[in-house]
């Protein structure tokens, strides 16, 4: 499957280091200097498109890297956006606390969330339900709560300035999402490489293999959701701050659930880079479809439609997204397929061979 | 006790059976192929749309209605299982599951795009059949309904137990190695599985279509009915899912009463959460309460 | 499933479920327990009657060749013996088996053609009258 274009061979992990090194920081440069080169509106929707690949890559840590289908990430989103609507809009308490207020509600619930789910000894299905119902759970207290704004939502002022981390322009919005990406790369990436997230690896591939082995499955699944689950939430108070009003359907809804799954599945799940591209990519092919000329929101009901057909689609032709290869360079050569893959690899060719092979580092470094 | 506490026993009784045989279709996916069917509930949405369409644009009788509308369901569910799972049949589980969540996307917009977002509903008046116990009221629609969901559960369960087919799909939910080892294809009962589930559902969205609204939104709460009724019941016994039905139908019509309607999935919810919890205290007797997968169709 | 319908099953393809009254006859005229038991879940058997269980299943298919894999293990001396006993009548019926046994008096007993197999080799073979009086026997057997 190699394609000849510099495209298909950064793809498939083919370039070398020092090129890769290379792309990379003009990448960073790029993206960086953005502000000054590129349109206010390019700015406004790379912000956006930023934002959905974070929350694709904090879906990753428990749904790619910890291997757990959670279905209501939607729900720890919209718990981060109402911590901070809600309280800026209903008290006047400035979003930062606000921040706080959604991360530790979040991290809480995905705590119980995980315990019932992780502990409780009714098989993994659990884990299923409970991510479902709890989104939509959450959706229909806020649409009834008149508190929390019932179906309209919650709007806010704008009031610009540090405090209320809101700006007239663009720009301000765009580098915090920029360092949020950047700090959800590092993290996964760091997970990934450490010890954590080998012997979450291990509980993805055999879990009943690594709780023999010693590995304390549930305690690390739970803190992967957890973790996962107070990023997202972040990604929703961003959210909230960036447009200053939020409604429970749409930061609760099931749709938003699967677009960062998707996002992650076509980025590649359990990469470092992949859902932050695949989330940045699903959202600007879905936003353009809502842009459409076709009348009355049918853009939103085919964008959706879309996400789901690219969640099949992926599914059936590129299980493991499109970026693998990119994310080659940040893990020790332990792509989806894992350890044993890289290892029976490294034994195919030292039969093929009959040279011994080292351990199974497989060239990238 | 109070009228309005025994019409939403009474009522909740009658609902219970319906989701009961949601249940049962689902269960019968999950026991066979070993995945939640999150597309489960769009299947009942697509019973109830077209069985609006099937009385108000072509006009068909009631009594021939129904059983049409499961059928096309059970039709589009075996497609659906052919062209989206089965290709994938050989991956992981969940791989499959987020395909089936893929499908709920699809289905979900496709209702939205056809018939619009607002809430759409049928009138069917069978007032032969409306019930009064003691001082509570059933609508007929509501007991028609009942009984019919009870009978086509009956129904499975019977071709579960007596055909060879049903046979062979019980084999396929205890073990799938043994029953390919004895020739059953196992291709063959995925899909016909799917499709049975796929029609349950639509038939039971037919027969709740009179007392209660659809719009593109209901699926998933009647898969996470489903679910919900699966996970406390097992999907062993088809008799224990009954039963929990209509727990579950009882539990929310009677919560109905106390707090405002769009609250009471989230009453649902946390019903789940305390039965669990009480299961798992209950645990250490049985072992694992919930046999997830056996078909003992008891 | 209950162990009747496990035979049920066994005879599910259609050549074998024409057949399916005679075959049923023979099995639990073999293994009379289960004729007993046959409305018992399988998963509620004893050892004993799922292994007849199993063989019985086997059965009812009408195999052209049956292999049995250890169908000793696991169980009680008397079972063995009710296992050998219905063994030795379905081979006399004309079935021809393949059996692999790590019961040495067992396979001896019943066969009439033997392999002995040590590390995934083959290294002695006979007729159970001549292997009976190979000292090797003793030593691949007992020696490992």
């Amino acid at each position: 499957m190699k394609s000849p274009s510099w495209v298909g061979r950064l793809a498939d992990g083919a370039m070398d280091l020092p090129q890769r090194r290379i792309v990379l920081v003009v990448l960073a440069v790029a993206a960086v200097t953005l502000p000054w080169w590129g349109s206010g509106s390019l700015v406004d929707v790379l912000t956006i498109a930023l934002l959905h690949g974070f929350l694709a890559s904090a879906w990753n840590i428990v749904g790619g890297l910890a291997g757990q289908l959670s279905v209501g990430h939607a729900g720890f989103f919209g718990i981060g956006a109402y911590g901070v609507a809600f309280l800026y809009a209903r008290l006047g308490i400035t979003p930062y606390v606000g921040i706080l207020a959604g991360l530790s509600v979040a991290v809480i619930g995905a705590s119980v969330l995980g315990y019932m789910s992780f502990w409780l000894p009714f098989g993994g299905f659990t884990f299923l339900l409970l991510t479902l119902g709890f989104a939509e759970l959450l959706r229909a207290v806020a649409r009834t709560v008149e508190i929390f704004g019932g179906a309209e939502g919650l709007m806010f002022p704008f009031n610009p300035g540090l405090t209320t981390l809101q700006f007239r322009q663009g720009t301000p919005y765009y580098f915090i999402v920029l360092g949020m990406v950047a700090g959800i790369l590092i993290i996964t990436k760091r997970i990934r490489n450490g010890s954590f997230g080998l012997r979450l690896e291990s509980i993805r591939e055999d879990e009943g293999a690594a709780v023999a082995a010693g590995i304390p499955a549930t305690r690390l699944k739970l803190a992967a959701f957890v973790i996962s689950a107070a990023l997202t939430s972040l990604g929703g108070a961003f959210y909230a701050v960036l447009f200053s009003f939020i409604t429970p359907d749409k930061v609760f809804s099931i749709d938003f659930s699967v677009a960062m799954i998707t996002g992650s599945l076509i980025g590649g799940r359990g990469t470092v880079w992949g859902p932050v591209v695949g989330g940045a990519l699903l959202w600007s092919l879905t936003e353009a479809m809502v842009r459409l000329p076709l009348g009355s929101g049918l853009g939103a009901n085919i964008a959706i439609m879309l996400n789901g057909l690219a969640l099949i689609v992926i599914v059936h032709r590129l299980p493991k997204g499109i970026a693998p290869g990119l994310s080659g360079e940040f893990v020790r050569g332990h792509l989806e397929g894992g350890i044993l893959l890289s290892r029976l690899r490294a034994a195919s060719r030292m039969l093929k061979n009959s040279e011994p092979v080292g351990p199974a580092c497989d060239s990238y470094e | 006790m109070p009228v309005d506490l025994q019409q939403a026993i009474a009522t909740g009784f009658f609902l219970g059976l319906v989701y009961g045989l949601i249940a049962v279709g689902f269960s019968i996916t999950f026991g066979v192929m070993r995945i939640a069917n999150f597309a489960h509930g769009q299947f009942v949405m697509m019973g109830m749309y077209l069985m609006i369409f099937l009385r108000q644009d072509v006009a068909v009788p009631v009594w021939v209605a129904i059983p049409v509308t499961g059928l096309i369901v059970a039709v589009a569910g075996m497609l659906i299982e052919r062209v989206a799972i089965e290709p994938i049949i050989r991956y992981s589980r969940f791989m499959q599951m987020l395909v089936t969540l893929g499908v709920l996307m699809i289905l979900e917009q496709l209702a939205a795009i056809l018939f619009g977002d607002q809430a759409l509903g049928l009138d069917v008046r069978v007032r032969a059949f409306d019930l009064w116990i003691g001082s509570a009221f059933v609508s007929g629609a509501r007991v028609v309904a009942g009984i019919a969901a009870l009978a086509v559960i009956s129904l499975v369960f019977v071709a579960l137990k007596k055909t060879y087919f049903g046979r062979a799909v019980r084999a396929v939910a205890d073990s799938r190695v043994s029953a390919e080892l004895l020739g059953v294809r196992t291709r063959r009962v995925n899909v016909v599985a799917f499709g049975l589930g796929a029609g349950c559902a639509g038939l039971a969205g037919s027969l709740i279509i009179p007392f209660s609204f659809v719009n593109p939104l209901v699926g998933l709460g009647m898969t996470m009915k489903s679910f919900i009724v699966v996970m406390v019941g097992g999907s062993a016994s088809i008799r224990r899912v009954v039963v929990v039905a209509i727990a579950l139908g009882m539990v929310e019509s009677v919560s109905g009463i106390y707090v405002p309607l769009s609250i009471v999935p989230g009453v649902v919810y946390a019903v789940l959460i305390a039965t669990l919890v009480v299961l798992m205290l209950r645990q250490h007797r049985q072992g694992s309460l919930l046999m997830l997968g056996e078909k003992e169709g008891t | 499933m209950s162990a009747e319908e496990n035979l049920q099953m066994g005879a599910y393809l259609p050549r074998a479920r024409h057949q399916q009254r005679e075959s049923f006859d023979r099995v639990y005229g073999l293994f009379p327990r289960l004729y007993e038991r046959r409305s018992v879940v399988a998963k509620r058997l004893s050892g004993g009657e799922q292994q007849m269980l199993a063989i019985g299943r086997a059965l009812v298919a009408l195999p052209r060749l049956l292999i049995l894999d250890e169908p000793s293990l696991g169980l009680a001396p008397t079972v063995i013996e009710q296992v050998a006993k219905a063994v030795s009548r379905i081979a006399a019926d004309g079935v021809p088996i393949l059996l692999c046994e790590q019961n040495a008096m067992m396979a001896l007993f019943l066969s009439d053609y033997l392999y002995v197999m040590e590390q995934g080799q083959i290294s002695l073979e006979g007729r159970p009258d001549e292997l009976r009086k190979n000292p090797e026997v003793a030593r691949a057997y007992l020696g490992g």
